[in-house]
């Protein structure tokens, strides 16, 4: 038998400067980004044709059982009893969608509201206390039923939803953190579009025009925001909403050609 | 913002460590591995049992090598990635490969004397596979043999 002296030659040796951990790590990156960016705007896609087949009733019935008890709404709440008369003043108009809505305070000081699925409109107490007149409060909250005609908050819980489910596949098992999930839900978790707010507005601006038979509440809000408005202007091209100058022009035009 | 920051700047603080001590590690091993195989190049090692020779043995003896080797967040970071897409997961082999070529060498520096290794045998097992999703696994290399000493010069002994 004969033995010839010999040291391996091939290596499997990935991070020594002939290595190919980086070439790896950048190739694997990429293919992971690009198909991350794919599944997100087919979900974005699929939910977008989704949403306009689902009903108003089918909806109320199934964040019914979800929003069961009145208890944690706070109805003993003095602001929240004035808040609740005038949605029922807005939500008696015939082109609001008929779901069960529900108010809630949202404990924060950022002026603000949100519209969940369901028909709860959450508002910040920092907004009731800048805002003093009915009818500015009014059309805070048709600015948000604006949200629930057109279905946005679904639209977004339906992403949130399709992108949770399917990057938990993807990255659940072996991606190792629970911390990814949260990742995801911080990167995806964006608000409604400019669009879709430029359509809330006007939606806003029409049921208040109907309800109350004029809009000035709807300037002098736009002014207290745009008063109390701490982002310099360029920052609007980022931001989802438009900038209060913006909103106020066009919501000008709305009611103009609301008249 | 606190929690974006625990969150997300954690996980890739741990991966962007373990990727810098890591590759340290594995690349310093890879040169001492190459280093010491070239020491042993005349020592052969076979995996028959049985070998033709005519001389003489004065000695044999069992030697065995083991080594574990842990894998890191980078590896496994880079595993996770493979596990989606598919193909070689190169972070694993690197791991693998190091702690099959240290078991030897291990098994060779038991008896550095020895003219040949017969009937070697290799053997992987998972130490600490982590029963929860958080743990680092690490894995174990067994390699055992039978070293043989002959009468005589040694014909391919290492000169070192």
């Amino acid at each position: 038998m004969k033995i010839v002296n010999r040291s391996p030659e091939s290596t499997a040796d990935i991070s020594s400067a002939k290595g190919t951990a980086f070439k790896e790590l950048r190739w694997l990156l990429l293919v992971i980004t690009l198909l991350v960016v794919g599944i997100y705007l087919v979900i974005g896609f699929v939910v977008d044709m989704a949403v306009v087949h689902i009903s108003f009733e089918t909806e109320a019935a199934f964040f019914e059982s979800m929003n069961a008890s009145d208890v944690a709404w706070g109805k003993d709440d003095e602001e929240l009893r004035r808040l609740d008369g005038i949605l029922e003043k807005l939500t008696a108009d015939p082109s609001v969608p008929p779901l069960k809505y529900r108010l809630q305070i949202v404990e924060a000081e950022e002026p603000n509201a949100f519209a969940f699925p369901g028909g709860t409109i959450g508002v910040t107490r920092g907004l009731l206390g800048a805002l003093k007149e009915d009818e500015e409060l009014a059309f805070v909250l048709a600015h948000e039923l604006g949200h629930f005609q057109n279905r946005d908050h679904l639209r977004g819980v339906g992403r949130a939803v399709g992108a949770g489910v399917v990057f938990a596949l993807l990255f659940g098992g072996e991606m190792g953190s629970g911390s990814t999930g949260n990742l995801y839900h911080h990167v995806l978790h964006r608000g409604y579009s400019r669009n879709q707010e430029e359509a809330a507005d006007r939606f806003g601006v029409s049921l208040v025009r109907r309800v109350y038979g004029n809009t000035d509440g709807v300037d002098r809000l736009f002014q207290i925001i745009s008063d109390s408005d701490e982002l310099p202007e360029w920052a609007y091209m980022f931001a989802t909403h438009p900038s209060p100058e913006d909103r106020i022009r066009d919501l000008k035009a709305y009611a103009e050609e609301a008249e | 913002m606190t929690e974006l920051i625990i969150n997300l700047a954690i996980p890739i603080g741990l991966i962007i460590l373990a990727m810098i001590t890591g590759m340290i590690i594995e690349s310093r091993h890879f040169q001492s591995i190459r280093q010491r195989e070239s020491t042993f190049r005349g020592m052969p090692i076979i995996n028959e049992k049985q070998f033709p020779t005519d001389q003489p043995i004065i000695d044999s003896r069992m030697v065995m090598g083991s080594v574990v080797v842990s894998n890191d967040y980078f590896k496994r970071f880079l595993a996770g990635l493979r596990n989606i897409v598919g193909g070689e997961v190169r972070s694993y082999v690197s791991l693998l490969d190091r702690g099959r070529r240290e078991a030897l060498l291990r098994m060779r520096e038991q008896y550095p004397d020895a003219d040949l290794i017969v009937n070697v045998r290799v053997e992987t097992s998972a130490v600490s596979k982590g029963g929860k999703k958080e743990k680092i696994g690490s894995t174990e290399v067994l390699a055992y043999g039978t070293a043989i000493k002959f009468a005589g010069e040694s014909a391919g002994r290492p000169s070192a």
